[in-house]
């Protein structure tokens, strides 16, 4: 599924790489919810995917390379 | 690990950098947020210091060294890596109610005011070395002290001390050594680590105890895979040890996801042909990410032993192919 990933988001209380805002990319991997994890952070950070961006799209150079991001869900719009 | 040390100046640097590092950013953050929150001022850590046992120099035989130099810098490297784990052991232990943001605030990732100044070397390489040994001394014998104020403040006990220490022993790239030497040998075992890495390692006896999530990407004849943590340094510590220094410098993480084809060539020397296609993995959340290398050519007589010495921490993250024969030891 296509996605486009915000370009900020004030709810969110968890980052997100700049180089991905705005940009488009493909969700490959859904990972649900990672909970119980006491030493990362303290709040549920919603559903997790893993979002596959070109290198094109992302850094503006003719490439055949990939980059993987795993981005929660609160960062992601449908394209 | 190989026996002659090429070039001085590169493990020097190397040092520095984590030593540099673990004592300003990890560490005395650590301190810090103790005496921000009350519960350890540093006048406690003071009262420890008649308390602390001065480490002995390593007894009995010593392994051969090719120089004066290298007698120096290899146990230079022995003895931070037993500082970086005692930076570890300390920062794992629970402070209460505390948040992540405040804890990188204090560090200075946010707010380069906060961050804890660095000290540089300079002079003859004797010199340096020697600056650089008389520190970590200093440096032990702090953190000693501040883990002796953590036990007696009722942090952490003695046995909790105890097993954390063991634990941690056994993180090391050694652990990334035998899972890839395993998964190039036993094609059901390298199924299982790709479609459930946390469970393969763990049936097969390695620790995993701190990491969340783990996945296991594997190298083909047209895909290589690298790994980066651009919004800190995200690392599956707890089974493979610390990372290479340059993996937690801003200027891997910022030239690794703008031009990562470019960076692998001038960062590590490493030519990815044009067919192959790049894959970046930032780990931006609570997944760690190990590469599982392509296997060199012309090793069908090495022994799964010995395919393990060829992996080596860079090859783990894609930085560099693994050895092309075993080291001798």
């Amino acid at each position: 599924m296509r996605v486009r990933i915000k370009k900020d988001n004030p709810g969110g209380t968890h980052r997100t790489p700049y180089y991905i805002m705005g940009k488009h990319g493909l969700i490959l991997n859904s990972h649900g919810l990672l909970t119980g994890y006491e030493f990362d952070h303290r709040e549920d950070w919603g559903p997790l995917y893993t979002v596959e961006f070109d290198m094109e799209e992302i850094a503006g150079i003719k490439s055949i390379d990939k980059i993987l991001v795993d981005v929660h869900e609160d960062w992601l719009e449908s394209d | 690990m190989s026996s002659h040390m090429h070039d001085y100046e590169d493990h020097i640097r190397a040092i520095v950098e984590d030593l540099g590092y673990w004592r300003a950013k990890r560490f005395e953050a650590t301190v810090f947020r103790f005496a921000r929150l009350g519960t350890i001022t540093l006048y406690d850590i003071v009262e420890t210091y008649p308390h602390v046992q001065l480490r002995a120099n390593p007894q009995g035989e010593q392994p051969h060294y090719e120089s004066e130099m290298e007698a120096k810098i290899r146990p230079l490297e022995i003895a931070l890596g037993d500082y970086i784990k005692g930076v570890m052991i300390v920062e794992s232990v629970p402070v209460g109610d505390v948040v992540i943001d405040d804890l990188r605030k204090e560090t200075g990732i946010y707010d380069k005011f906060f961050a804890i100044a660095k000290k540089s070397y300079s002079g003859s390489l004797d010199r340096r070395v020697d600056e650089i040994a008389t520190d970590l001394k200093k440096y032990q014998e702090f953190l000693d002290a501040f883990t002796l104020t953590l036990i007696r403040k009722g942090f952490m006990t003695e046995e909790e001390f105890a097993s954390k220490k063991e634990a941690i022993k056994k993180s090391s790239v050694e652990n990334g050594g035998r899972i890839v030497a395993r998964a190039w040998i036993d094609p059901h075992f390298k199924e299982q680590l790709l479609s459930n890495a946390r469970d393969a390692v763990r049936d097969f006896g390695t620790p995993l105890s701190g990491t969340p999530n783990l996945i296991v990407v594997e190298d083909t004849e047209s895909i290589h895979n690298v790994v980066v943590c651009t919004l800190c340094s995200c690392y599956p510590y707890d089974l493979l040890g610390n990372p290479p220094w340059w993996y937690k410098h801003d200027d891997y993480k910022k030239a690794i996801v703008n031009n990562p084809r470019e960076t692998l060539k001038t960062m590590f020397n490493l030519s990815i042909p044009d067919g192959v296609e790049i894959r970046v993995h930032d780990s931006t959340s609570d997944i760690r990410y190990m590469v599982l290398p392509k296997r060199p050519p012309n090793t069908e007589r090495l022994s799964e032993q010995e395919l393990a010495t060829l992996i080596t921490s860079e090859s783990l993250i894609g930085a560099a192919e693994p050895l092309k024969s075993p080291v001798v030891a």
